[in-house]
């Protein structure tokens, strides 16, 4: 999001509210009086809260202290009081009206200056921090402001006034606490109390989309409060059209039903389109994420709509209602047109979503079948496409995997990240040469893409053209030397021709740069073993060992143990219990002694899985069996391993080990 | 201008007509408490730009020694007070209908504000408690 949309954002919702408070026609004087007001206000209530530092809470105030006792009742509290004593007694201040839209206007100062205060201290982030506070936190402010100054404008003198003062002011710092509270909880300075997450869990519902539904419950009470207030002041007959042209034109009932027309109409699309796609999706978050958004506009174009303006001649009457036919003919017309694509779509949507949860979940069959369906409402989709591919080819189901592909490169010939996939799944099914040429296609689309040369270099280094894929990488070194892939492929070129010195430096430059690379680490740990350091390589796998249903660095830490003559049986034994039935499990209880090499070969689905197996239990043999058995193992296993495999890389590099 | 000034008028009308033959008028309450005297005082503008301006320059830099621009302000107060209710006065007699209803007019557009003068002491209260933990950072090296 770029700065000018925040700085735009926030100049459109501030200039909209103030044009809506000034229909109000209250005197000129007062306007910018209750501007003043709500200005000094904000500026004490942020002094007095300053020395608390509640922004960073080294205090560790919790959520609900912070957005009650914090924001809800001083500001609530302050900006009435302001009111009461500033605005009532206004010599400018004549009727219920004045106070009424003067109380806004003192709120929208107030807001404007809050918002000043938070975006000057969001740092990088802040223009979507103003969008989001343009589109909430103003007209909340303003909307609770309209509430309170119908109520102070109301109140009689006496302890009754008072009475009914104090149940106003919390009611309206409940709201605000509501709303705080939620927004609060959810960001990450401050966690939901235990009960809210116990209670919340009763129902079944998560603490974040509940926290989401909270916050929109805060802003539907004081939208409806706020707005409530200034219908309560109607007719507006009274409202005479200024005489000055300006002013008449910014005040006529024409601009109002424009902008509210417009405001109104956008929120109430967005609002169908967020509950139609969240319905679809099965996520009530996505829905409530739009409402946060959409709420105040909603109610900002209504009160627009049917909010203070001087009464509409016939003319404008039958303009107005030309237009709302044009708008509603222009919409059924749109709906005819594109709805029935838009509906396959969403419906389409709704099976991608499942499908993507199935697969995160290891369950690949049943994605290949939700996706199925989603391919039957929306043929051709890249979206449902590619993901079956992924699907299929973790199943080794490479043929129906290269199939797909194949149809979404027929429906996007240019998307690059496909003809990756391609290779990918080329790379699985141990035809490199294959791969290659899949990246020859998509290097015709974006010639010397570094990220393509590398892994050009990668699947070539596998197919055997060491000299062509040294090619790829010296030009992919030239235009990215820093890239971590291109890096990682040097150091697999490196390794591949013995030189595990150059490896390394390869390594250690990408770790370097970035710590967190678990690929790098892993890679490194593989080199450490081969030049027989097996304590370096344990803190490499280690380091790697980031994920805990992925067993393969596991794998290898237990090698690197073994090596140091350890007993790493428990650690993997308890990350075998993470993944107990996913492959490589059948490999993790060879190595512990649960299963013979017979019984972990018997479970391999392909030549892929067997040469695993041989691999990892020679590996922990390595020592202990005669070495000439395990050579044979090593042998059979680089024989059986497709190139891409780490697996064929270890035997490789383990049999030249012995060979010295 | 008796009745806008309403409370402590012999001693301000004195200043009153000092201002218009030209004296300097100097505002002790105005430079002491900035915020406090100008809200008393119903002069909302003033009280703003004393209270939020130093707020707001803070984030322009180079320009926080206008924090003691705000207790300057206050120093001239009763100029800015007696042209502003000259203004208000005049306003107010262009657009009443009668001498009584200007009479009442400007008799509810001055006056004090009490309230006004308890939240602009809090205000200084409040940026006094902040300059203490300001200044234990600074003395200090706290973070």
């Amino acid at each position: 999001m770029t700065p000018l949309i925040g700085a735009a954002t926030t100049a459109a919702s501030a200039a909209l509210i103030a044009l809506l408070l000034a229909r109000g026609r209250i005197a000129g004087r007062l306007y910018v009086d209750a501007l003043a007001i709500g200005l000094t206000l904000g500026a004490a209530v942020a002094v007095a809260l300053a020395p608390f530092d509640l922004r960073a809470n080294p205090l560790h105030f919790s959520a609900q202290t912070m957005a009650f006792l914090f924001a809800g009742l001083p500001e609530e509290g302050v900006k009435l009081v302001g009111v009461a004593a500033f605005l009532r007694r206004h010599y400018l201040a004549r009727r219920r009206r004045d106070v009424v839209f003067a109380a806004g206007v003192l709120s929208l100062a107030f807001a404007a200056l809050e918002d000043v205060f938070y975006i000057g201290a969001a740092g990088a982030g802040w223009t979507t921090l103003a969008v989001e506070r343009a589109l909430t936190a103003m007209p909340f402010h303003v909307f609770a402001g309209l509430a309170g100054g119908f109520v102070v404008a109301s109140l009689r003198p006496g302890w009754r006034g008072v009475g009914l003062g104090v149940a106003a002011w919390m009611g309206l710092a409940a709201i605000h606490g509501v709303y705080d509270f939620a927004a609060f909880a959810g960001s990450s300075s401050a966690a939901a109390p235990a009960a809210f997450r116990r209670f919340v869990a009763a129902f079944g519902w998560s603490p974040a989309v509940s926290l989401r539904a909270l916050l929109a419950a805060g802003e539907v009470a004081a939208a409806f409060v706020g707005a409530a207030a200034v219908l309560a002041l109607r007719p507006w007959g009274e409202l005479a059209p200024p005489r000055r042209r300006l002013p008449c034109l910014a005040m006529s009932r024409g601009l109002g039903w424009l902008i509210g027309g417009g405001l109104a109409g956008a929120a109430t699309l967005a609002l169908v389109a967020g509950a139609l796609t969240g319905f679809m999706l099965e996520s009530a978050d996505l829905f409530f994420r739009v409402a946060i958004l959409a709420i105040f506009p909603l109610a900002l174009g209504l009160l627009f709509l049917v909010g203070p303006a001087p009464p509409a001649s016939p003319r404008l009457r039958r303009i107005g209602a030309g237009i709302g036919v044009a708008a509603a003919l222009a919409l059924v017309t749109a709906a005819t047109l594109w709805g029935p694509a838009q509906w396959r779509r969403l419906d389409a949507l709704r099976f991608e979503a499942r499908a993507a949860r199935l697969a995160a979940r290891g369950d690949y069959p049943s994605a290949v079948e939700a996706l199925d369906r989603a391919l039957a409402i929306a043929p051709g989709r890249i979206e449902a496409l590619s993901p079956r591919a992924a699907a299929e080819a973790a199943m080794h189901r490479y043929d129906a995997a290269l199939a797909d592909l194949d149809a979404a490169l027929r429906v996007a010939p240019q998307a690059i990240p496909l003809y990756v996939q391609r290779a990918d799944v080329d790379r699985r099914r141990n035809a490199p040469a294959a791969a290659v040429a899949d990246l020859d296609a998509a290097l015709k689309h974006r010639p010397g893409a570094p990220e393509l040369l590398a892994l050009r270099a990668q699947a070539r280094l596998e197919a055997g053209d060491a000299k062509g894929a040294g090619a790829d990488l010296v030009q992919a070194r030239a235009k990215a030397p820093r890239d971590a892939l291109v890096r990682r492929v040097s150091a697999a070129h490196d390794i591949d021709a013995g030189d595990f010195d150059g490896a390394l430096r390869q390594l250690n430059a990408a770790l370097h740069a970035n710590p967190a690379d678990a690929e790098a680490a892993f890679q490194r740990g593989r080199v450490w073993l081969y030049k027989d350091e097996p304590a370096l390589a344990f803190a490499d796998f280690r380091r790697a060992d980031d994920k805990p249903a992925f067993l393969y660095p596991a794998l290898w830490v237990f090698l690197a143990e073994a090596r140091r003559r350890r007993d790493g049986a428990a650690e993997l034994r308890w990350r075998l219990a993470a993944a107990p039935s996913a492959w490589p499990a059948p490999v993790a209880r060879l190595l512990l002694g649960d299963i013979g090499l017979p019984a972990a070969r018997a479970a391999a689905r392909d030549d892929g899985e067997r040469c695993e197996a041989d691999f990892y239990f020679a590996m922990s043999r390595l020592g202990v069996d005669a070495s000439d058995v395990n050579a044979a193992r090593l042998r059979a296993a680089q024989k059986e391993c497709p190139t891409g495999f780490i697996e064929y890389e270890g035997a490789k590099a383990e049999l030249r080990r012995m060979a010295l | 201008m008796a009745l806008y000034v309403g409370r402590n008028g012999a001693r301000l009308m004195a200043r009153y007509d000092a201002a218009r033959l030209g004296f300097w008028t100097f505002c002790w309450p105005g430079l002491i408490a900035p915020q406090a005297w100008f809200l008393y005082r119903k002069m909302y503008l003033w009280a703003a730009l004393v209270s939020a301006g130093p707020l707001l320059f803070a984030y322009v830099p180079g320009l926080a020694y206008l924090d003691w621009g705000a207790s300057l302000i206050g120093a001239l107060g009763l100029r800015f007070y007696f042209s502003a209710a000259e203004a208000t006065i005049a306003r107010i007699r262009a657009d009443a209908a009668d001498e009584e209803e200007a009479r009442a007019l400007i008799a509810r557009a001055g006056g004090v504000s009490w309230t006004g003068a308890a939240v602009g002491l809090a205000f200084a209260f409040s940026a006094f408690v902040l300059s203490l933990k300001v200044g234990e950072h600074a003395v200090f090296g706290l973070k």
